[in-house]
């Protein structure tokens, strides 16, 4: 039993990196704390619904998630984030209500009832008598690569270089010829498109539901947390960290008192590494 | 030549500027032309630093337009100013602790094509010899004369039209100054770089500089050309 829960885990575990990769990239890189994060991923588990209905394969999906959690993500930085740079109250504000508008829409466009899609590959792989689904291995691997190209634009690509330059110093990167205010508005795109192939990868899965974003948005930002502000190694291991805690924990005793005890240690963690357990020092 | 006769870099008029609504500079205005390497001179606390930062479109102007070379405006972004060729090199010098050495400077060329920035990091290296042998290291690990170094050749990197220089001076051993007055003097005579330089090192300035400007109260007290100043103005507006 234990060890198809550690397995149960690792699934659980990619799904979560996928939701705080996002997160990690607006959070760590421009120090915006966006409640409509979860509501990202909605929108691209819907989309995901919705061309999966058209027939389109799964890849396919999983692409047209990302573009279109991409472009809402730029049109909410565009018309509501800009305007509150540095305010972080009015930011967390601002992007409840758009939080809120997200669901609510979802809600009368699909209706209330959940929704899902078949997952992209059937079948199992059967180790004595550990059943893991084939598709749950699909979900680690694409963790894995989203984690990976993620780490390659930011470490690998001149985009990459200016948003790291301005989450150093934002004043001196405007100075030497950035247009920080562009480059703003594609990372919060790319964070928001990487919420979406979560969501996209959520839905064989689990289910969708115009009020899903909540505990997405909430598991998140505790896996950010956790792993650290600004490293995607953290993020992973937050995720890793926490997903076969609740799963392993939960199958002895509920997995609701695992949740608990959980969130209880993340408070004591954040009392003695406020920035998390992987954060790079800072001089 | 004189003066009206070379290209005009940078014209300010009646340039006025508050935090928190009070007033740190008062109506300047000033011409700076093809060929000038201005010193920024005065007490601590009079703007010079301020004055420098409208120049650069990081403090907003609340009064005043701006000109550059061709371009005028009451108000530009820091990223338009800098499109236009301006290269700021901050006080505290403000390099990017994270990056190496090189990707500091390759930053700096960031608007650059590949071929350019090549060529410009040579170019450039030949000026700052002392930084070829860290460009592996974190530009947070480097002395203070060290980042000072880096922080100029940073903004070398873009060919800019303007230096700007904001204490370049503050916290550094002597005969590093010294090897810096030397480099900015080969710097504009090799790359005709207009440069406005804000000091409270008098001799580090007047090494460099070859007119002057004085604030007092975040307005314009004195100015002139050459490489000296008359002990009047020392005495009334720089001695403590």
């Amino acid at each position: 039993m234990l060890i198809s829960q550690v397995v149960n885990g690792l699934s659980a575990a990619g799904i979560l990196l996928l939701a705080a990769l996002g997160a990690v990239i607006i959070f760590g890189n421009m120090g915006i704390i966006n409640l409509a994060h979860g509501d990202l991923i909605m929108v691209g588990a819907y989309t995901t619904v919705f061309y999966s209905g058209q027939g389109l394969p799964f890849g396919v999906c999983v692409v047209l998630s990302f573009v279109t959690a991409a472009v809402v993500g730029l049109l909410i930085e565009v018309v509501v984030i800009k305007r509150f740079y540095g305010q972080l109250n009015n930011t967390l504000l601002a992007s409840y209500a758009v939080s809120i508008i997200l669901g609510q829409a979802a809600k009368l466009i699909f209706g209330p009832a959940t929704r899902t899609v078949p997952p992209a590959i059937a079948g199992s792989l059967v180790i004595g008598d550990v059943y893991i689904p084939y598709y749950n291995i699909l979900i680690v691997a694409i963790a894995l690569l989203m984690t990976f190209l993620t780490w390659a634009l930011m470490y690998k690509t001149v985009l990459g270089l200016k948003i790291r330059a301005i989450s150093q110093n934002r004043q001196m990167t405007e100075c030497l010829r950035v247009d920080t205010a562009k480059i703003d508005t594609l990372t919060f795109a790319l964070g928001s498109g990487l919420a979406g192939v979560a969501g996209a990868v959520i839905v064989p899965a689990r289910v969708a539901t115009p009020l899903m974003g909540a505990s997405y948005m909430l598991d998140s930002f505790i896996t950010v947390v956790v792993g650290g502000f600004d490293s995607l190694l953290g993020a992973g291991a937050g995720a890793a960290l926490i997903s076969e805690f609740t799963s392993v924990l939960g199958g002895f005793i509920s997995e609701v008192v695992a949740r608990i005890i959980l969130l209880l240690l993340v408070i004591v963690l954040i009392r003695f590494r406020p920035r998390g357990l992987f954060a790079k020092e800072r001089r | 030549m004189s003066a009206g006769e070379r290209a005009l870099i940078l014209r300010a008029e009646s340039v006025s500027a508050s935090y928190n609504k009070s007033r740190v500079i008062n109506e300047v205005s000033f011409e700076l032309r093809y060929g000038d390497k201005l010193a920024l001179l005065g007490r601590n606390g009079v703007g010079k630093t301020t004055l420098l930062c409208c120049i650069m479109g990081i403090v907003k102007l609340d009064g005043g337009v701006m000109q550059f070379f061709n371009e005028r405006r009451t108000r530009f972004s820091p990223y338009e100013i800098s499109t236009l060729g301006v290269a700021y090199v901050p006080q505290g010098r403000e390099i990017f602790a994270d990056f190496t050495v090189r990707e500091n400077l390759e930053f700096g060329g960031i608007t650059l094509n590949k071929f350019d920035a090549g060529t410009r990091f040579e170019e450039v290296l030949e000026y700052f010899p002392a930084l070829r042998d860290h460009l592996p290291r974190k530009g947070g690990v480097l002395s203070g004369g060290q980042q000072q170094q880096l922080a100029i050749a940073r903004a070398l990197m873009s060919r800019p039209r303007l230096l700007l220089l904001d204490e370049p001076t503050e916290g550094i051993q002597p005969n590093i100054v010294a090897e810096i007055a030397e480099i900015l003097n080969r710097v504009h005579r090799e790359m005709h770089l207009p440069m406005i330089l804000v000091e409270q090192n008098l001799k580090f300035a007047f090494r460099v500089a070859n007119r002057y400007m004085v604030l007092q109260k975040g307005a314009l007290a004195a100015s002139g050309d050459g490489a000296e100043l008359p002990q009047e103005v020392v005495d009334r507006y720089l001695k403590v």
